[in-house]
Order: C-alpha cells, then structure tokens, then sequence
C-alpha cells in the first residue's frame, strides 16, 4: 500500500507553494477570499483523492489554475441559480502594486502607473492573458485552455494587448512594430 | 519559436516587457494564520479519505471471512443435487472499477453509480466534481478560426464491469443509464449531422429531442434511429438475442439485412437467430434496473439468476428443478447480493449458500 504520510506531506507543500498565487488568480476572477479557499481546498481534495501520484500531469501550476476557475465558475453558476448572470462577462481585476524589491521612489511609481494606464485599456480576456503570461508565465497551450480559446488566437490577442498597451509607452515611434506585423 | 515577443525588435516594447516584469498584479497573500488553517483543513479532509479506503479494505477483509465460515458449514451439511445449472459472471471483477478512457489515452477510474455529466463546451464531471482538466490535451489545429475553440472528435468509452452501475448525461441533455457488463462509446459533444453512440451492452436512454440531429445507438447488431424518446437496448456482443423495448416516442431499428422496423411505445423487439419478434410488453420491466429494481412476470429462477449474476459479478449455480420454477413480482437490486436472495428466499420456495465465491441455490 502507498504511504498516506508521504502523500501528505507533498500535497500540504503543494498547498504551501501555491497558495498565494492561487489567491492572486482567484480574486482577479472576482472572487472573495472565502470563496477562492474553499474552491482551493475542492481542487486539492479531488487531486488528492483521484490522481495522488500526480500521473499525467506536467504542468502542475496549469493544473491547479485550471481546476480553481472551474470550480469558482461552477460554485457561481450554482448560487446564481434562477438569475441569468453571464458569468464570463465578468471583468478580470489587475491590482498593480510595486514589488518588494523596488524602492517605491519616481521612477517605480512612473512604472506602475504605465502599467496600470495600459492594462486599463484592455479588454477583460486581454488583461487575463497578459496576467496568465508575463506575471504567472504559463504556456501559450495552457492560457489557451483557461481563456477556453484556440492558441492561435490566444496568441492574437496577447500581441494585440501588447500593441494597445506600448503605444502608452512615452515617445512612440510606430513604424517599428509596423514592420513587425 | 513559443515566445514569440522576444523575436521583436522593438524599444518600447522591451520596456514594456520591463514595466510588466519589475511590477506585480493582484499581489495578494493569505496571513500565516490562514495558510495553518486551511493546510489543516485540507489535511483533516487527506485522513478522513484515507480511513475511508482503509475501511473499504477491512470491509473487503470481513466478507472473506463470512464466506470461509459459512463454505466450512457446507461442506458439513453437503446435499448432493444432482445435475446443476451453473451461472458464471462475465467479468469477474473484485475490485473492478468502472473505467472512463478518452481517445487520447487518457484513463480514469470510477466508483459503483458514479454519475457523469457532459457539458456543451466538451468537458466532463464526475459526481459533480468539474474533471475535464487532462481531457483536452490536442490541439484541435482550427488556426484561426477565433474563440470557441470547439473540440472535435474527443471519444470516451465507458467500460461498466459485472456487478456495476452507472449514469451519463450526454452533451446534447440526453440521459443514459449504463447496466453491468456493458460498454458504451460516445463522444465529448455532438458536431456531426447525427447524434452517434456505441453500445455493446444493456442501457436505458432517454434521448433529448431534437429534430435536426437524428439520434443513432449502433450496436454490433443493428442500428436504433430515434429524434426524442425513451427506451431501452439489451445487445450483448456475446448474446446471440437482443432486444430492443420502446418506453415512449417512435424509434426505427435498422436491422443488418437493411430492413427497417418502426416501434411503438410498450412494444419489445427481439433478435434471435437472424429473425425477429415484436410483442407487446409491459417496457418498465425491462428497465426497471436503472431504479434498483427487477420486475418479473412468470420468469423461471435460471433466467434471474442469471441477471443476478451478472449484476453483482458473482458466480451462481442452481439445481435443475430450481432452475424451471417461474417469478412473479419484483426484486429491489440491493447493495448486497445476500440481502437480495434473502428476499428471493421469501417470495420463491429457494435456499441459497456461498461456497468458495460461488453461490448454490436449492430448494
């Protein structure tokens, strides 16, 4: 028989590690706090309960990303019986904050106003698909699966969100990433 | 070639990459306290499922025992019957899960009565729980075509062992009910002109109307083509009859010659040697097992058993002049074989006892 003390340590460090960022990608869902929890502790539970070993799994962070949205759209769905509520209209949240690591002085606080400017032009997918990518850095497959859209498109919509989001940059010179198309 | 921004030559882009990387977006953190909590909670919830599974074992462990006393008390009270009829499950499974396999490879163990939902976008759960995640690895090479990256050709068999049970919501809202012994194959959703599905086995479905796509159930036999209704199909591969029953609708067989048969409701249409039959019959009997139950009518004792054995997955044998009495009435499938024979043991003039895994029935 499998050791469960073996089994619960990896999964309480599984816990541990993703906790946050889980979190994070939760309440740009829209979530509140209690509700990302509960959702985290379902997605753990059913991991531990059906596929312990991990098998067939390569991108761990994907996975857990994945099962979380589900089952935060699905505990939604079910409260929202009765109201037609289009779920996905929802708009993702971008809080920008200046990292730890950063003196928050002029220069930092330029950036994060740059940045927030430019994700504030973005649609709700856009944004979501900027997020997946530059600050969890998963895969254009894996984004592609959470956005529910082909790869292909995912990848139009993240280099349009780029373009919409350069041209905030200070002296722009556009023939550049003109030639680029 | 995956990062495809890096290949820009571009100033203000790479300032851009810059910004994003130096800040952070929904930086949000759980307290120390919180994490302890919900790492307990998550843990409390680990050891509960553990001892669960340990139970299920000694449940397992304790069974054995019964039947080791109960063969020993045989063997002492042995009446030899004579000739005896022997009914053997076709899969003899012990702890043979229900198993869900996708075209892709992917695998997936299932409990007794596990209930599977399909969702329009191609996902599937199990009991409620969303587990479509491993499922929909290929690219579906649409480039392209925008959003709704709609999967195609995504095909699931479903394989319910001797002595198991189980349900499926179809993607287009058709409901199945899978009997033991039975595969069926069907596809994540519904793309064609027709509605299509696989059966080598006994299933119940309701189908859901819809007039554009026809519903078709092939089986190795003949092909069922229906556009909304409820009914059930007994075609095992082994078998050399099967049968057709039509709860509600109208549905049209096409049989391997190429002939068509119109069925009305309550009417049963059997296959038997390259020949068929229509009879009127009462079509809840023949489904009942879907609700736990069998309905017999003037039904000889060898042809439950049989049903018995395969429904619990367990080896039954019974004595000639057992076999040809007939049963009235109904049968509620409980969770044990025991308990159900027990009840047989009332309303027919039968004794059973378990020897070495095999049940012996007598009068």
């Amino acid at each position: 028989m499998r050791s469960f003390d073996t089994l619960h340590i990896a999964f309480s460090s599984l816990y541990l590690q993703y906790a946050d960022v889980l979190l994070s990608y939760g309440y740009g869902l829209g979530y509140e706090k209690e509700d990302i929890e509960d959702a985290m502790q379902d997605v753990f539970f059913n991991l531990y309960s059906k596929n312990p070993s991990l098998g067939g799994i390569s991108n761990i962070k994907f996975y857990l990303f994945y099962g979380l949205k589900n089952r935060l759209l699905n505990s939604a769905r079910n409260k929202r019986v009765g109201k037609i509520v289009d779920i996905e209209e929802v708009d993702f949240v971008t809080e920008v904050s200046i990292s730890d690591e950063m003196i928050a002085d002029e220069e930092s606080r330029a950036i994060k106003e740059r940045v927030e400017k430019g994700l504030a032009q973005l649609t709700s997918r856009q944004r979501e698909a900027i997020y997946l990518r530059y600050i969890n850095e998963l895969e254009y497959d894996d984004i592609a699966r959470l956005l529910n859209m082909t790869k292909p498109s995912v990848r139009n919509l993240v280099f349009r969100a780029l373009k919409e989001m350069r041209e905030n940059m200070p002296d722009v010179p556009l023939f550049s990433l003109i030639l680029m198309i | 070639m995956n990062k495809f921004e890096d290949s820009f030559d571009d100033k203000q882009l790479h300032e851009l990459m810059e910004d994003l990387s130096s800040v952070r977006i929904n930086d949000f953190k759980f307290t120390e306290e919180e994490k302890r909590r919900g790492l307990e909670r998550l843990q409390k919830r680990m050891r509960r499922y553990d001892w669960w599974k340990v139970g299920r074992c000694w449940a397992v462990a304790a069974s054995v025992l019964v039947v080791v006393a109960i063969g020993g008390w045989m063997y002492v009270n042995r009446m030899d019957g004579g000739s005896e009829q022997e009914f053997v499950a076709r899969v003899v499974p012990a702890d043979n899960d229900i198993l869900l396999t996708m075209n892709d490879g992917f695998t997936m163990n299932l409990h007794d009565k596990s209930e599977l939902v399909c969702s329009a976008d191609g996902g599937i759960s199990v009991d409620c729980d969303e587990w479509n995640i491993a499922l929909s690895d290929e690219e579906t090479g649409t480039a392209g075509n925008d959003e709704a990256g709609m999967v195609d050709n995504k095909m699931y068999t479903l394989v319910v062992p001797d002595g198991k049970r189980t349900s499926v919501r179809l993607a287009d809202g058709s409901r199945l009910w899978i009997n033991s012994g039975s595969e069926v194959e069907f596809p994540a959703c519904f793309n064609g002109k027709e509605r299509c599905i696989k059966v080598n086995g006994e299933i119940y479905i309701e189908v859901a109307h819809d007039a554009d796509k026809p519903f078709r159930v092939r089986t190795a036999g003949f092909d069922v083509k229906v556009l909304g209704t409820k009914f059930g199909i007994t075609a095992y591969r082994y078998s050399e009859t099967a049968n057709v029953v039509l709860a509600e609708g109208a549905v049209a067989v096409e049989s391997p010659n190429n002939e068509t048969i119109s069925l009305s409701p309550s009417q049963l249409l059997t296959f038997s040697g390259g020949t068929f039959n229509i009879e009127k019959v009462d079509p809840y009997t023949y489904i009942s097992w879907k609700d736990d139950l069998l309905y017999f009518n003037g039904t000889p004792i060898s042809e439950v058993l049989q049903r018995l054995s395969h429904q619990y997955a367990v080896n039954i044998s019974c004595s000639t002049s057992v076999a040809k009495e007939r049963l009235y009435g109904k049968l509620v499938l409980e969770e044990h074989i025991e308990d159900v024979l027990d009840n047989l043991s009332v309303i027919s003039s039968i004794n059973y006892t378990v020897k070495d895994n095999k049940i012996i029935v007598d009068n």
